[in-house]
């Protein structure tokens, strides 16, 4: 199918599934479009351009964060949402000015982003005062911006679930867009060939910086959307485990795909929410099994394996 | 006179104290890396091996000494199981690797948790007297650690420099297949060096658990220690190590003085980042051609 109509029927899918479910599944599904965003991102950087980031949660974490504290101080969500990426793709920019080299890929960017998410966690908890410390930031609210219901103008059942789900999937489609455009293109060169793509005149550094900037905006963006959902922006959004998490969702949907990792991403945070706290450390040590399995056996993922179909399919 | 005296020998002996410990794990995960071209992130989970090997020996009441045997013994009988698998990884110039060797630290930390339990658990050591240097008590037991983890980072330096072994590590570390032209046993001398460094980290490990958190993500931060400390100057010589072990301990040690353990982490990590920007040469972890 083509990718644009993947991502059309994929949301009207969902946007028909939120009519008819209470609040709580509703918010279990905009949660996982956040997280569906969130591997899309990793992937962006990782699938298309080869520069991998073992703390994807660092931008999302930022950007859950800098939402907060904007909503907190009374602004309306999408100027929130517009600092939260702003404060993210600062942050993770600067951490990647001071690490990201022309040449082959090497692991520097990826150790670093992976020690810095935890040091945000640490340094949530230090600076109480800001980020409500161990507690988190509680009592964030979604103010609506079309409606009126609501006892207090806040929290309209389904007018968030909706917003969420429009705003990831035009990120979708603009990532689809971005993967077929020359920029693209060119990611895709730098992850192969990057000595061929630096002798055609490409700037290797610089299409590695635009990649992980981009990639960056939409983890911050996700971080955005998931903050009113939870309501709290709580210091576990840069738990290691949900690195490990991002990075086993873009590995079993397959690198280089969009869909593949989001879909990844979507399912299996539906089932952890269906599961709940009490299995958490057996979802979590059923997920480290996965991403060592499909590393070893399906590189390619989900993705990998549906174009191995097609490409059987078509062969003579 | 005396109180001046006493603050200093504290201190000092607290810097060496966890010098030794940065030094041994940071030097144990950069031989892995240096021989086998892989990003070990599960090394630091050979320590909470160890410390819960140590845990379970103090439980049964046996002596300290037996812990530390069989946390050793655990990391060692686990690398054993551990290596044949993770050998496919070996000086491939991707991040499988890495990516794998951190699924299994999650694999490890979460089979912790689900069999002991998400707190911490307490380790008995033993009940040694304090020594008083200038007016300064140093616990007896701090002290061993101290000498045994300093031990321990003296033998891996050894093993680099000295005799036909070092020049067999220093060959594979170059080329592996350079060595293995050569009619070098690269396939067993990085079995051996696989197997030696997660037999020192659970020995380690186990030497901890009567003085530090025993938690199933203690290794996680042990891990990210090493990391930083083999990317500060270069992972490319074990000297440089050393030397990223020393600047990092009086970073973490200045950091924890004058803000907290909260910021210690964070000071150490822009202490790497302003390293890495201010020297334009980065440490690249498939190159030991200097060693």
């Amino acid at each position: 199918m083509h990718p644009y109509r993947l991502v059309l029927v994929t949301s009207l899918v969902i946007a028909a599934s939120f009519f008819g479910l209470d609040d709580y599944r509703a918010s279990n599904i905009a949660t996982g479009l956040c997280m569906g965003l969130l591997a899309v991102s990793a992937d962006l950087s990782w699938g298309y351009c080869g520069v991998l980031n073992l703390g994807p949660v660092l931008g999302f974490g930022l950007g859950a964060y800098a939402t907060a504290i904007a909503m907190r101080s009374s602004l309306p969500f999408p100027l929130a949402a517009v600092a939260g990426v702003v404060v993210a793709v600062l942050s993770v920019g600067i951490l990647a000015v001071g690490t990201i080299r022309s040449g082959k890929a090497d692991p520097i960017f990826a150790l670093i982003c992976l020690a810095a998410s935890l040091c945000c966690e640490q340094l949530v908890n230090y600076f109480y005062y800001f980020t409500g410390g161990s507690n988190g930031i509680m009592g964030i609210k979604y103010r609506s911006l079309f409606l009126t219901s609501g006892i207090d103008g806040s929290n309209t059942s389904l007018e968030y679930p909706l917003l969420v789900l429009f705003v990831v999937s035009v990120s979708l489609a603009g990532v689809v867009w971005l993967v077929r455009s020359h920029l693209g293109l060119v990611m895709i060169c730098v992850r192969d060939y990057p000595d061929r793509a630096s002798s055609y005149g490409y700037d290797v550094r610089r299409v590695r910086l635009q990649a992980i900037a981009i990639s960056t905006a939409l983890a911050g963006l996700a971080g955005a959307l998931f903050v009113p959902i939870q309501g709290i922006a709580h210091p576990s959004v840069f738990n290691s485990s949900i690195n490990v998490a991002v990075l086993t969702w873009v590995a079993l949907g397959g690198g280089a795909s969009v869909m593949g990792p989001f879909f990844a991403a979507f399912l299996l945070k539906m089932i952890q929410s269906e599961l709940g706290s009490h299995y958490e450390h057996a979802y979590l040590l059923a997920l480290a099994v996965l991403l060592c399995v499909s590393i070893v056996r399906y590189p390619g993922g989900l993705a990998g394996s549906v174009r191995l179909l097609n490409a059987r399919r078509l062969a003579p | 006179v005396t109180l001046d005296a006493a603050i200093i020998t504290g201190v000092g002996f607290d810097i060496v104290h966890n010098f030794a410990i940065v030094a041994a794990v940071s030097l144990g995960f950069y031989s892995v890396l240096a021989i086998a071209g892989v990003y070990h992130m599960s090394y630091g989970d050979n320590l909470t091996i160890g410390a819960y090997a140590a845990s379970i020996v103090s439980t049964a009441s046996w002596p300290w000494w037996a812990g530390l045997f069989c946390g050793a013994l655990a990391a060692g009988v686990i690398s054993i199981i551990l290596e044949p698998i993770i050998r496919r990884f070996y000086d491939r110039r991707d991040f499988s690797g890495l990516l794998f060797s951190w699924g299994i630290s999650l694999m490890i930390v979460q089979g912790i948790q689900l069999a002991f339990g998400p707190s911490g658990r307490t380790v008995d050591g033993p009940q040694w007297a304090t020594w008083t240097v200038f007016g300064s008590t140093v616990p007896a037991f701090n002290m061993l650690v101290t000498m045994i983890c300093l031990g321990i980072a003296a033998t891996i330096w050894i093993m680099w420099k000295v005799g036909s072994f070092g020049l067999y590590l220093n060959g594979i570390a170059s080329s592996r297949y350079t060595a293995f032209s050569l009619g070098l046993p690269v396939a067993k001398i990085t079995t051996i060096v696989f197997v030696g460094m997660s037999v020192l980290g659970g020995g380690i490990g186990a030497l901890l658990a009567p003085i530090r958190a025993v938690s199933p993500t203690m290794g996680v931060s042990y891990t990210l220690t090493a990391v930083l400390t083999v990317l500060l100057f270069g992972s490319i010589s074990v000297r440089r190590v050393l030397w990223g072990a020393m600047v990092l301990t009086l970073v973490r040690s200045i950091a924890t003085w004058s803000f907290g353990t909260s910021l210690a982490t964070a000071a150490m990590l822009l202490s790497v980042l302003v390293v890495l920007i201010v020297r334009k040469q980065f440490a690249d972890p498939t190159s030991h051609a200097s060693i």
